[in-house]
């Protein structure tokens, strides 16, 4: 172990000795008795710990908070009791699912645009309730497009909002019927919006508009395709209040 | 009640990690309130229930990451091109900093470093729970908490040496850059 090392080490020890244990940050430890400069840098930097355990301890909660939490679980507690067991939950959605496959006529292997919108904003709503995350964060476009790129998935040459306002703050892929849908995230003020993007051969139609206009309500929320060179484009509000249209300006760049 | 007993043990500390985030309070608590409905609903999923602490401070933080609040509001922004922009700061010595003025300080840090150490201070959490919770190995957590807490010590300093600059009643507060620098 260098000296580099031996003090990234020690800056993980927490003031109070509550890491003593653990045998990475023991070893470093007990390099300090034959090194008394580090062992007095070490001092010095536990005591700094310390205070700022101590300042950030004291950091005032909210009263009322305790009492809110507490409030709005019972109120989301009143989930049917079936919902809370994963196994059958996922045992009811397979047999659902093969069910709605075997039913399923042939020729509609290649879903429609009406049935892609439908169901990724199904998805999206179910995506929103469950929490999801983001798989790379950045507000860089240009960042989005190559993580894009090295996921597999549609890797749009040009997805710049289309409002100077907008801005992407980050991106992940979903899974639609099997394959691979770039999901980039908008925001624009204290409003956000999502876009969709797959390959134009996934759908049995495609958005005759190349450029968007005319949002439309999908199952409450508002939505706008459109395609240009190989991809559908489906951006949708993140919520049924969104104002769409502040995303989509007409003298846009959006391609 | 496992619930309650989950609330009592770890609302504090989320809502003072969420704050350290967010650099808002209401902020705060809507990610403390969210982190814990995100539980009634989904925690039963969990089957190693001590992995509950863990788990909540991951949710809290993909919270914080997946909506807008970061990219909005609080946009990255290198801190050598904010420094004009910030107001007069009070000189301070470490003694004499109490819990809002540890809170400014650490909030004028980038945030890749403000995560781990706030979870670093909260105390409840080891260099390898943090790296579980900010989903980073474990050589980044340590190589952030000691690069982190070489920055903070270096503002505090600085804040010491000039204050022929400050006034009274002045602070550090988080900052909050102009528009022109958030989008396009």
């Amino acid at each position: 172990m260098d000296d580099a090392e031996l003090q990234l080490r020690l800056s993980a020890c927490r003031p109070n000795g509550q890491d003593n244990d653990d045998p990475l940050l023991r070893e470093a430890l007990e390099r300090l008795p034959v090194r008394p400069d580090l062992m007095e840098k070490f001092v010095q930097d536990q005591a700094f710990d310390r205070k700022m355990c101590h300042c950030l301890g004291g950091v005032p909660v909210p009263e009322n908070l305790k009492g809110e939490i507490l409030a709005a679980a019972k109120v989301s507690q009143t989930i049917p009791r079936w919902q809370r067991l994963p196994w059958l939950a996922a045992a009811a959605a397979v047999l659902l699912t093969g069910l709605a496959l075997s039913l399923y006529p042939t020729h509609a292997a290649s879903p429609t645009l009406a049935q892609f919108e439908t169901e990724i904003v199904d998805m999206f709503d179910s995506m929103k309730n469950q929490g999801f995350g983001l798989d790379h964060v950045t507000g860089e476009i240009a960042n989005v497009s190559a993580w894009l790129g090295t996921q597999g998935a549609p890797r749009p040459s040009v997805i710049k909002p289309c409002t100077k306002e907008a801005r992407p703050f980050g991106c992940r892929t979903v899974n639609w019927r099997g394959q691979k849908v770039a999901m980039v995230c908008y925001g624009r003020g204290d409003q956000e919006a999502h876009l969709f993007v797959l390959p134009k051969d996934s759908l049995k139609d495609c958005p005759t508009l190349l450029v968007p206009d005319g949002v439309q309500r999908v199952e409450g929320y508002p939505v706008v395709s459109w395609s240009c060179r190989k991809y559908v484009y489906v951006m949708l509000g993140d919520s049924p209040e969104t104002k769409l249209d502040e995303f989509l300006v007409a003298s846009s760049d959006l391609k | 009640m496992e619930f309650d007993h989950l609330v009592q043990e770890h609302y504090q500390a989320l809502y003072r990690f969420g704050l350290s985030l967010s650099q808002s309070e209401s902020d705060a608590a809507d990610l403390t309130q969210q982190t814990f409905l995100r539980w009634a609903t989904r925690g039963f999923q969990l089957r190693d229930r001590s992995k509950a602490k863990t788990w909540l401070f991951t949710t809290l933080y993909r919270e914080f990451l997946s909506g807008s609040r970061r990219a909005v509001r609080f946009p990255h922004v290198e801190l050598g091109d904010a420094e004009l922009e910030l107001p007069p700061v009070q000189a301070r010595t470490t003694e004499e900093m109490d819990g809002q003025s540890a809170l400014d300080a650490l909030q004028a840090l980038d945030e890749t470093y403000r995560a781990p150490l706030m979870l670093f201070y909260l105390q409840q959490h080891s260099y390898q729970e943090i790296a579980e919770i900010l989903e980073v190995p474990i050589g980044t957590v340590m190589s952030r908490l000691s690069r982190g807490k070489a920055q903070l010590r270096q503002k505090l300093s600085n804040t010491t040496r000039e204050p022929t600059e400050t006034a009274a009643t002045a602070k550090v507060i988080p900052f909050e850059p102009a528009p022109s620098k958030r989008h396009g």
